[in-house]
C-alpha cells in the first residue's frame, strides 16, 4: 500500500494503477483459491491498490476486509497501514472527519514500537524497525495532504518536515523522493520559489532512476511551472517537455494533460495560436481518454486559441463549453465547502469529547502519576498539547472558512432580494400613487363641503347638514381606507427588503396573492407600457388563515408572478396577433394542504432544463437580467421553511403551471 | 350632459360624484360609470347615442383603455357628433400620448386629475 502523490495538489484523477492493468482477473483468481489468511490478505492488499485512484468505493471495501483479516490475526501494523489507507480514500472523497479520525487510529498503533514486526508484509531487505518507520512515515504524509486540503499549510509543512526524517530513518526512497516532490510544490503556492526549487531538485535527484521514476514526471512538471514563475520561460519549457516525454513513458496520463494544458496556456500568452491550439487539442484528447469530466481548462485554451486566429464561431463554441464545465466545478466546490460546514460542526465536537476526557484523565492518574514519576505526566501533556493544539489550528481555519462562506451567501440572498425590489419599484411608485391621489380628492371635497355646511347652518337647514354630514362621514371613510391602502404597501415593501428570518403569523394568502400580484403587474408595465396580460384570479373563499412568514411566502409568490409574466411577455414578442397573455392564479384547499396555482400561457419549459430551474444561479434569461436565485430560493423558503412543496408542470410552447402547497 | 367615466378603481365613482355635486344639482351633467373597457362597450351598445363625452383610464387589467378607444372609433359610425374620449393615465409619457392622440383621442389628460381644469375643459366641449 503505497500511494505517495498528493494528488489534491493537482486534479482529483485515477493515475496510479494504470500500469497494472488487466491484472485484476488474476488477482480475484488468486483471492479466489486462496487457502491463508495471508494469502487472501495479500490478494486483497493488491486488489486495493488497483483500484485505489479510480474506484474508491471498490478500494474501501476491500480495505474493509484487510482491515478485518489483520484484526483477527492480531497483525497491528497491517491493520494501520489498512486504517491509512482509509484515511486517504475518505479524504479524496471529500469526507475529511472520518479521514482525519483513521489517520489518528493508523498513528497511535504505527507510533508504537511493540507492534513492531506484526505483519505479513515484511521485505528481505527491510527489517521490522524500518518497516514500522515507513508505515508511520506514509500515515504522516497522508496526514500532511489532509491538513493542505483543509488549507492548514503550517501544519502540512510540519508534517512533511517530519515524514522526510523518516524516510530516511526508514531508508524509503520512494519516500523520501515524493515528500520532497510535494514540500516544492508547497513551497510553490506560497511563493517561495526558490525554496520550492531546492526540494524539486533533491526530489528529482532521488526519483530519477529505474523503479522509483513513476512520478518523476510530476516532479519535472513541478519545476516547469516553478521556472515559469522566475519568468525563465526557456527552461520552463525544457522541463514541461522532459515532463511530458515522462509522463508518457510511465504511463501517467494526468501529468500529460496538465503539462499539455500548461503549455497550451502559455502559448496563448505567448499569442502563439498554432502551438496553442495543438497543445490544447492534445489536451482534450488525453482528458478525454482518461474518462476526465473536469474539462474546463482544456476548453478555456481552446476558445483563447481561436479566438487569437479570429475564428470566432468555434471560440464562441468552445467559450459556451468552458462556461458550462466551470459551472460543474463550481457546484462541486460548493458541495466541498458544506462538507466543511460538517467538519467545522464535528471537530468541536470532538474537542469538546477531548475537554471532558482531559479532565477526567486528571483526577484519574493522580494517584499513577505519583506511581509513574513525572516522565509519565510530561509525555501525556506533549501529546494532549499536541494533539489539541493541531485540532484548534484546523478548527480555526474552518470556522474562518465557514463565516466567509456564511457572509458570501448572505450577501448573494441580499442581492436577489435588491434586484427583485429594483424591478418593483415603479410598480410600488404606481400603487402608492392611485390611494394617494384619492386621500388628497376626498380631504379638498370636504374642504368644500365643511364650508357648504356653515352655509346651510346658518340658513337653519338642518335636513340639508344632515345630508351633507352624511357624505362628509363617508368621504373620511374613503380617506381613512386608501391611507391604509398607503401604509400596507409601504409595510409590505419594507418587509420585502428586510433581511433577517421572520416570525410565521397568521395569514390571509389571498390578500398577499392578490397585493403582489398587482405589485408585479405594474412593475412590468411600468418597464414595458405595451405589455398587457388577461389576470385570472379564482380564489377560495374558505380559506382559514394560515401560519406563514409573510415576506417570505410574498417573495415566492412575487417572483412566480414576476416568472409568469416574464413568460407571456416572452412569447407575445414572437407569437402572432392572435395570441392573448394570460395569467391564472388559483388558491384552494385540499387534504389538509393549501395549494397556489400560478398558471402562464406563455412558451413552457423545455424538458431539457426542467430538472435544473430550482438550482441556485440557474437562468434562462439573459446576462445581468436574472440572478438565478430566484427560483432557489423560493424552494428553499416553502420546503425547508414551511415544509411545503414545491412542483412545476409545462407543456413547451403550451404553458407552464407552478404548484405550491403547504400544510395547513 | 351624459358622460361615461371608465375606471377599474370602484372610489372613483363617489369621488366624480361629489366633485361635479353641483353641476348634478343643476342638471349639467349626467355621470355613468363603468370598471373596465369591456363593460364600457356593453354600455355604449345599449345607450349609444345618449352619450356625450367619454372619460377613459389606460391602464386598466383586461381590454386597455387605448383598446376601448379603438373599438369606439371604429364600431360606433352612427350619426353625430362621435363621442368625445378623454384618456387619463398615471404614465404621462410620450408613448401613450402619442398612441392615444393617433387613436382618435380628443384629449389626454394625466393623474392626479386637477378637478378645475377638467371642469373647464368639459365645459368648452359642451358649449
Amino acid at each position: 500500500m503505497k500511494r505517495y502523490v498528493n494528488i489534491l495538489l493537482f486534479l482529483l484523477m485515477p493515475v496510479l494503477s494504470r500500469a497494472q492493468q488487466g491484472t485484476t482477473d488474476s488477482l480475484q483468481q488468486a483471492l479466489k483459491i486462496a487457502k491463508t489468511d495471508s494469502a487472501r490478505f495479500k490478494a486483497m492488499v493488491a486488489l486495493e491498490n488497483y483500484y485505489a485512484e479510480d474506484k474508491r468505493a471498490i478500494a474501501i471495501n476491500y480495505i474493509d476486509q484487510c482491515l478485518a483479516i489483520a484484526r483477527k490475526n492480531g497483525k497491528a501494523i497491517d491493520e494501520a497501514n489498512a486504517l491509512d489507507s482509509k484515511g486517504y480514500e475518505l479524504m479524496h472523497l471529500g469526507k475529511y472527519p472520518e479521514s482525519f479520525k483513521y489517520l489518528q487510529q493508523a498513528l497511535a498503533i504505527a507510533s508504537d514500537p511493540k507492534n513492531e514486526g506484526k505483519t505479513w508484509s515484511l521485505d528481505k531487505n527491510t527489517t521490522p524497525y524500518k518497516n514500522r518507520i515507513s508505515i508511520l512515515g506514509s500515515i504522516r504524509h497522508d496526514m500532511g495532504h489532509l491538513m493542505g486540503s483543509t488549507n492548514n499549510v503550517d501544519q502540512q509543512i510540519t508534517e512533511y518536515r517530519e515524514v522526510k526524517k523518516l524516510a530516511a530513518a526508514a531508508d524509503d526512497r520512494q519516500l523520501l523522493g515524493m515528500v520532497n516532490m510535494n514540500l516544492g510544490h508547497v513551497y510553490f503556492k506560497l511563493n517561495r520559489v526558490d525554496s520550492a526549487l531546492a526540494f524539486e531538485k533533491e526530489a528529482i535527484n532521488i526519483l530519477n532512476r529505474r523503479g522509483y521514476d513513476m512520478y518523476l514526471s510530476w516532479a519535472y512538471y513541478i519545476t516547469g511551472e516553478i521556472y515559469l514563475k522566475k519568468g525563465q520561460k526557456d527552461i520552463a519549457l525544457q522541463f514541461f517537455h522532459k515532463s511530458a516525454v515522462q509522463s508518457v513513458a510511465t504511463n501517467n496520463v494526468q501529468v500529460t494533460a496538465s503539462v499539455y494544458s500548461d503549455l497550451a496556456r502559455y502559448y496563448v500568452s505567448e499569442k502563439r495560436p498554432d502551438s496553442s491550439l495543438l497543445y490544447a487539442k492534445k489536451t482534450l484528447r488525453v482528458l478525454n481518454d482518461m474518462g476526465n469530466k473536469d474539462l474546463g481548462d482544456a476548453y478555456e485554451n481552446l476558445y483563447k486559441s481561436y479566438r487569437l486566429t479570429a475564428s470566432f464561431d468555434s471560440a464562441y463554441k468552445y467559450q459556451g463549453l468552458a462556461l458550462l464545465a466551470r459551472d460543474s466545478s463550481f457546484k462541486t466546490t460548493i458541495k466541498n465547502l458544506a462538507d466543511f460546514e460538517q467538519l467545522s460542526f464535528k471537530t468541536q465536537l470532538r474537542l469538546q469529547e477531548l475537554e471532558k476526557e482531559k479532565a477526567a484523565a486528571k483526577t484519574r492518574n493522580t494517584t499513577i502519576i505519583l506511581l509513574s514519576g513525572i516522565g509519565i505526566l510530561l509525555l501525556l501533556s506533549i501529546i494532549f498539547y499536541r494533539n489539541n493544539r493541531q485540532k484548534q489550528k484546523a478548527n480555526m481555519v474552518l470556522e474562518a472558512t465557514l463565516s466567509n462562506l456564511k457572509s458570501t451567501q448572505t450577501q448573494l440572498i441580499q442581492a436577489e432580494k435588491m434586484a427583485s425590489l429594483g424591478e418593483l419599484t415603479a410598480g410600488i411608485a404606481h400603487e402608492i400613487q392611485n390611494p394617494l391621489n384619492f386621500v388628497n380628492n376626498f380631504s379638498e371635497v370636504n374642504q368644500e363641503m365643511i364650508d357648504e355646511l356653515e352655509e346651510v347652518l346658518k340658513v337653519g337647514d338642518i335636513e340639508d347638514a344632515l345630508v351633507i354630514a352624511a357624505d362628509l362621514k363617508q368621504n373620511e371613510q374613503k380617506i381613512n381606507h386608501h391611507g391604509k391602502r398607503a401604509d400596507s404597501i409601504v409595510k409590505g415593501m419594507l418587509q420585502h427588503s428586510r433581511t433577517g428570518s421572520g416570525e410565521k403569523q397568521p395569514t390571509n394568502l389571498n390578500a398577499i396573492a392578490e397585493e403582489f400580484l398587482k405589485l408585479s403587474y405594474h412593475g412590468l408595465r411600468a418597464k414595458d407600457k405595451s405589455f398587457n396580460a388577461e389576470i385570472i384570479t379564482d380564489f377560495a373563499n374558505d380559506l382559514p388563515k394560515i401560519n406563514v412568514v409573510q415576506q417570505d411566502i410574498g417573495r415566492v409568490l412575487l417572483n412566480l408572478f414576476n416568472n409568469a409574466f416574464y413568460a407571456v411577455n416572452q412569447k407575445k414578442k414572437s407569437a402572432g396577433p392572435a395570441y392573448k397573455p394570460e395569467i391564472t392564479v388559483t388558491t384552494l384547499i385540499k387534504n389538509g394542504q393549501l395549494t397556489i396555482k400560478v398558471r402562464d400561457n406563455g412558451n413552457g419549459i423545455p424538458d431539457a432544463i426542467r430538472d435544473k430551474i430550482m438550482q441556485p444561479f440557474f437562468t434562462t434569461k439573459p446576462t445581468g437580467e436574472g440572478t438565478g436565485l430566484g427560483l432557489s430560493l423560493s424552494y428553499d423558503i416553502i420546503v425547508k421553511g414551511h415544509g411545503g412543496k414545491v412542483s412545476v408542470d409545462s407543456i413547451e410552447g403550451n404553458y407552464t403551471e407552478f404548484t405550491i402547497s403547504i400544510p395547513v | 350632459m351624459k358622460i361615461l367615466v371608465v375606471d377599474d378603481e370602484a372610489d372613483v365613482q363617489p369621488l366624480f360624484l361629489q366633485r361635479f355635486r353641483k353641476e348634478i344639482k343643476n342638471n349639467e351633467f349626467d355621470f355613468s360609470f363603468a370598471l373596465s373597457g369591456e363593460e364600457a362597450l356593453t354600455y355604449l351598445h345599449s345607450a349609444h347615442s345618449e352619450v356625450v363625452l367619454i372619460l377613459s383610464d389606460i391602464n386598466m387589467p383586461g381590454m386597455s383603455g387605448l383598446e376601448l378607444l379603438t373599438h369606439i372609433r371604429h364600431d360606433f359610425h352612427n350619426p353625430p357628433p362621435p363621442p368625445v374620449v378623454m384618456m387619463i393615465t398615471a404614465y404621462g409619457d410620450e408613448e401613450n400620448h402619442r398612441q392615444a392622440m393617433e387613436n382618435g383621442a380628443n384629449d389626454f389628460l394625466t393623474k392626479p386629475l386637477d378637478f378645475n381644469l377638467l371642469k373647464e375643459k368639459l365645459k368648452t366641449f359642451t358649449e
